[in-house]
């Protein structure tokens, strides 16, 4: 240890090629720092711009739109990730906003279903009530019937509906007739023909329960009453429901022989095991344009209108579509601004025809099924049954602030992973629901 | 085990003042002292204090601001998914605190042991994964983890996994999060303690070589003791970096599609309180939980190993 | 005897290492080669298969051309982010951790545990605080509220805290002391040129913990302009089809494009390593006394 006092270190200037290049590196450092901070600040400083829009990706070309028919009006647009996948951006920057009472966007696009029921509660506080004339009644009328409930909490409008996923069945016209089956109208009928091909073609399938959307193909469309908002806070959740068994029952045999796959339709075991072995499933609108390219041959897609269950109307459910908020901060003359650049984007765009999906707004779905049309992804007539589904849906199953899809992926989807069957997990998925209802200040009744 | 290290003829402190040369000198050190640490302090406090303060002033007080006791702490004790998170994350750290400190430890002494260009290459290797922020890791971890995609398939399917969904069974998860964050944070630990282990003076190495020392004895009787300072503060941050996870039930959840709860551990409860419910109370009661769990951990570690002595 | 023990003692070492090399660099390779295929094969092909350039050169050009260029867009904004915490985190980090080593002053052990209490507070319940301080200061969205909590790095102060109390010797310091050394050129003549690397190690983990970080800009930084990689890659997954099936199919970024985007955000975190890598091989001994 002593030879390294003797050297006396301290004593030598400090080399004099190393101290330059540390001052160059702190001086470039800090060039680069302040640079980045000026044009930040100069990004900042830019004239007000009037009307803040949040959007994801898909929906900037509409944005663009906008400003381009109309360049007197100052829109900043900001692009984010649509609140995907539960992500809860949205919340997240709209509960920071609340704490101190400013920055607002003043109109948002969702993709989450949910966002309706969350971010009108109590805690955010977030949309403008739209039923109250702020949007016309002329225009919220313009939506397919009933699509407007997923924007309804407590009787009150929230949001606009940009686009549907209305379920239908879809069936690959090419292999029915090489197998001679018809299409069945009933679930029932479903079911039988799916016993069939289990015995006759095993390897392909007429449906899958394998991602956490599902539930809103196969239980809501049964009526079945796991997540009916009655009244205000008031909820039912009923696993015991006739029209929630009753469609375990159904689907539990189907599993068990392998015409119904607990892959997801999107993973590489789907894609692999049933490229051309989908005979047929029921699924939302937009699986025609996301999901069958690639694993159907192009021109055998088909759509059939959605099963019944025989008797009583008939119903389907919906996986997403997007949603168009207001914000309620906004006051005076910008509010008519505002509703106007909101109804704007969620009705005037879609006759330009490039809507991603189909268009809530009635008189924008005739430029879409036109396009789609077109372009030879389907085998039969797209319109009646688009436009028939999109009125079918049922307004039994609420937008609720917690994520149903999320609870389903992780009881039932899960259990079917591990090889129990769908009716046993059922029980699992309503208690996590009511868990959930009652952590939000929800009373669980439970009525069929 | 005693450190096998050569003793040292204590030197005595030199002082050129005459009268009262301590008080001279620590007056000196005193004030030179704070003149140090100025800078870092006003970031503290600015950054790190004053947020942190706020934060358990939250935890004690309601929506409206109203002082409420341990209300908080009782009624996210109740929620039904606040037991869940801390087994699952009891689970978790038993394996991944286990495994991190023995395999990153037991790593940066075998490098050590050999060629210094060879033992560059290898830390460089091991440190790859660590540069893939969370978001960025979310498609190899899609991939990794689903057994038709999957390099690691022939692996997986010794377990008869069919697909993802089978891969991430609840059972599961503790081991596949552990291996995850594993996997992207050793490599960090490795060069830290490799730097450690490399700031010991030859002349120790060289002298228990001489004694006779084969290398595993000298890594576990002469090179371990020497980090021991090292490897207590990676044990304090470990651990509260494991009962704070958060990162690896994200992304695997948002790999899968949503088949993972978002409320799994106990920081994903507190992030889902604050984020989704609005409830910044009831988010810092859970944060003051994990804080406490931590600061327990870290405590007996500092003080067993007199972690703030300095000779 | 004594041979054989080497000799097995090497060879084990080196299968061990191997073994984890393998278990760390396959999911690496696997992305490397990613690029180089379309998103089809990867789904049903092998995952070592190579593909072909051009298929490379398209997954570039979709890539970084998305959404007009906002890759090098988020890469810029990632430097400037990262580099301006460094600067003032090293300023203040490294006399810091040497102070707290070596001199003596009321609060020394408080100061330790403080930053260690700081440290261990999860970082979910500081960003509501951080949000309103910078929120207080008319900072946000704006590059200072993300530096400047950067600037902030108490694992920096406890790295060269712990370098400096077992590494350098009170002797080496007591003797420059004598020698006539104020305080301030003790620092700066024996105990900094002596810290390169931990320095060298500051500075990295500085730079990987501001370029991954996530949380904090996204907080802070509403405007899609001024996203850093973590928080632009985060809405970019959300953007594609592999994880927004239903919403993400007017996006043309599919796995391979993805792949890109990931070798882009690691890519300076490595070369940062490998420089870093050469300072911290030397060690403190080099320095002060390999003849």
């Amino acid at each position: 240890m002593s030879s390294l006092i003797t050297k006396k270190y301290w004593q030598r200037p400090i080399r004099p090629r190393l101290r330059s290049s540390i001052i160059a590196v702190v001086a470039s450092s800090m060039a680069i720092a302040t640079f980045g901070v000026t044009s930040a600040a100069s990004a900042a400083a830019k004239p007000k711009p009037t009307i803040t829009i949040w959007v994801d990706s898909t929906r900037v070309p509409q944005v663009k739109a906008y400003e381009k028919a109309h360049p007197t009006v100052k829109v900043s647009m900001v692009i984010y990730n649509g609140n995907a996948n539960g992500s809860g951006v949205l919340q997240s920057k709209i509960a920071l906003d609340n704490r101190v009472n400013g920055g607002w966007p003043d109109i948002v696009f969702s993709e989450e279903n949910n966002d309706a029921a969350s971010l009108a509660s109590p805690q955010f506080n977030y949309p403008a009530v739209l039923s109250n004339g702020t949007v016309s009644k002329k225009v919220l009328g313009g939506y397919a019937a009933g699509t407007l409930a997923g924007c309804t909490v407590n009787g009150k409008v929230y949001c606009l509906r940009n686009d549907l996923a209305q379920n239908l069945l879809f069936y690959n016209s090419a292999l029915m007739t090489q197998f001679g089956y018809t299409v069945p109208t009933t679930w029932q009928g479903w079911q039988t023909l799916g016993e069939e091909v289990a015995t006759q073609h095993p390897g392909y399938i007429v449906g899958s329960v394998g991602d956490n959307w599902d539930d809103d193909i196969y239980l809501w469309p049964s009526a079945c009453h796991l997540n009916d908002v009655l009244k205000p806070d008031t909820i039912d959740i009923n696993p015991n429901d006739p029209n929630c068994t009753r469609v375990t029952s159904l689907i539990d045999p189907l599993i068990k022989d392998g015409a119904v796959t607990t892959d997801s339709v999107f993973s590489s075991a789907f894609a692999t095991a049933f490229n051309d072995k989908i005979l047929m499933m029921v699924g939302p609108s937009w699986y025609g344009q996301y999901l069958f390219p690639g694993i159907v041959t192009k021109g055998d897609l088909a759509v059939a209108d959605p099963l019944s269950w025989g008797s009583g109307p008939t119903y389907t459910g919906e996986v997403g579509g997007g949603l168009w908020f207001m914000s309620s901060h906004v006051t005076g003359a910008t509010k008519a601004l505002t509703a106007s650049v909101l109804t704007w984007l969620s009705t005037s765009y879609g006759s330009q025809g490039i809507s991603p999906g189909y268009p809530a707004y009635v008189a924008d779905e005739t430029q879409w099924i036109s396009a789609q049309q077109a372009s030879g992804l389907y085998s039969n007539q797209i319109a009646p049954v688009f436009a028939k589904a999109a009125t079918e849906v049922w307004g039994g199953w609420s937008p609720v602030p917690w994520s149903t899809d999320s609870v389903f992926g992780s009881t039932v989807v899960t259990g079917l992973n591990s090889g129990s069957t769908m009716s046993s997990q059922l029980a699992g998925y309503a208690s996590q629901l009511v868990n959930y209802a009652q952590s939000d200040g929800y009373t669980v009744v439970t009525s069929p | 085990m005693q450190p096998v290290v050569p003793k040292r003829t204590p030197t005595p402190r030199g002082t050129t003042d005459s009268l009262n040369p301590k008080l001279r000198r620590k007056q000196r050190n005193g004030v030179a002292g704070y003149a140090f640490v100025s800078g870092y302090f006003i970031l503290l406090i600015l950054f790190g204090v004053l947020p942190a303060a706020y934060a358990i002033t939250l935890a004690f007080t309601s929506t409206g601001g109203h002082f409420v006791g341990l209300s908080n702490f009782v009624k996210t004790g109740q929620d039904f998914r606040f037991l869940p998170a801390f087994e699952h994350v009891g689970e978790y750290l038993v394996i991944w605190l286990g495994s991190l400190v023995v395999i990153v430890v037991g790593l940066a002494l075998t490098l050590h042991s050999i060629a210094r260009r060879v033992s560059s290459a290898f830390r460089f290797i091991f440190y790859l994964p660590g540069a893939l922020a969370g978001a960025a890791s979310v498609l190899v971890w899609l991939f990794m983890l689903d057994p038709t995609v999957s390099p690691w398939r022939e692996f997986l399917s010794l377990f008869g996994f069919k697909n993802l969904g089978q891969t991430i069974l609840p059972g599961h998860l503790p081991i596949i999060f552990a291996i995850i964050a594993f996997w992207a944070g050793a490599g960090g630990w490795i060069v830290v303690t490799y730097g450690a282990l490399n700031n010991i003076p030859n002349e120790l190495i060289e002298a228990a070589e001489l004694d006779g020392a084969g290398p595993l004895q000298t890594a576990l009787r002469v090179k371990l003791p020497l980090i021991k300072k090292w490897v207590t503060f990676m044990l304090i941050l470990a651990f509260a970096a494991g009962t704070q996870l958060f990162v690896e039930p994200q992304l695997v959840g948002e790999a899968s599609l949503g088949l993972i709860s978002p409320t799994w551990s106990p920081n994903e409860l507190a992030y889902y309180f604050a984020f989704q419910d609005n409830n910044f109370n009831y988010a810092a009661a859970i944060s003051v939980d994990l804080l406490v769990i931590g600061l327990l951990c870290a405590a007996v570690l500092v003080f067993r190993t007199k972690l703030f002595e300095v000779e | 005897m004594k041979l054989f023990n080497r000799i097995w003692s090497r060879t084990f070492a080196y299968v061990v290492l191997l073994g984890f090399t393998a278990f760390f660099v396959v999911p690496v390779i696997w992305l490397l080669l990613s690029p180089t295929k379309t998103d089809h094969e990867l789904v049903v092909g092998n995952p070592f298969a190579i593909g072909t350039i051009h298929n490379l050169a398209h997954a570039i050009h979709v890539m970084f051309s998305f959404e007009n260029y906002a890759l090098l867009t988020w890469l810029k904004n990632s430097a400037i982010y990262s580099f301006g915490g460094i600067v003032i985190a090293l300023i203040c980090s490294i006399p810091a951790g040497y102070a707290l080593a070596h001199t003596q002053f009321i609060g020394r052990r408080t100061l330790l545990g403080t930053t260690l209490f700081v440290m261990i507070m999860p970082a979910t319940a500081l960003v509501l605080p951080l949000f309103l301080e910078a929120n207080a200061a008319h900072a946000v969205g704006t590059a200072w509220s993300v530096i400047l909590p950067f600037s902030f790095f108490p694992f920096g102060v406890y790295l060269a805290y712990i370098f400096y109390s077992s590494s350098v010797p009170k002797d080496l310091l007591a003797a420059a002391r004598i020698d006539g050394c104020n305080e301030w050129n003790v620092f700066r003549r024996v105990a900094l040129p002596l810290a390169r690397p931990i320095i060298a190690l500051v500075t990295f983990f500085a730079f990987v913990a501001n370029w991954n970080n996530f949380f904090l800009p996204f907080v802070m930084l509403p405007n899609s302009n001024n996203y850093p990689l973590p928080v632009g890659l985060q809405d970019l997954l959300a953007a594609t089809p592999a994880f927004n099936p239903g919403q993400g199919g007017q996006v043309p970024i599919y796995r391979p494009e993805l792949a890109i985007a990931t070798i882009v955000a690691m890519a300076p975190v490595l070369i940062v390593f490998l420089f870093a890598q050469r300072s911290l091989v030397s060690g403190m001994l080099a320095g002060a006394t390999k003849e």
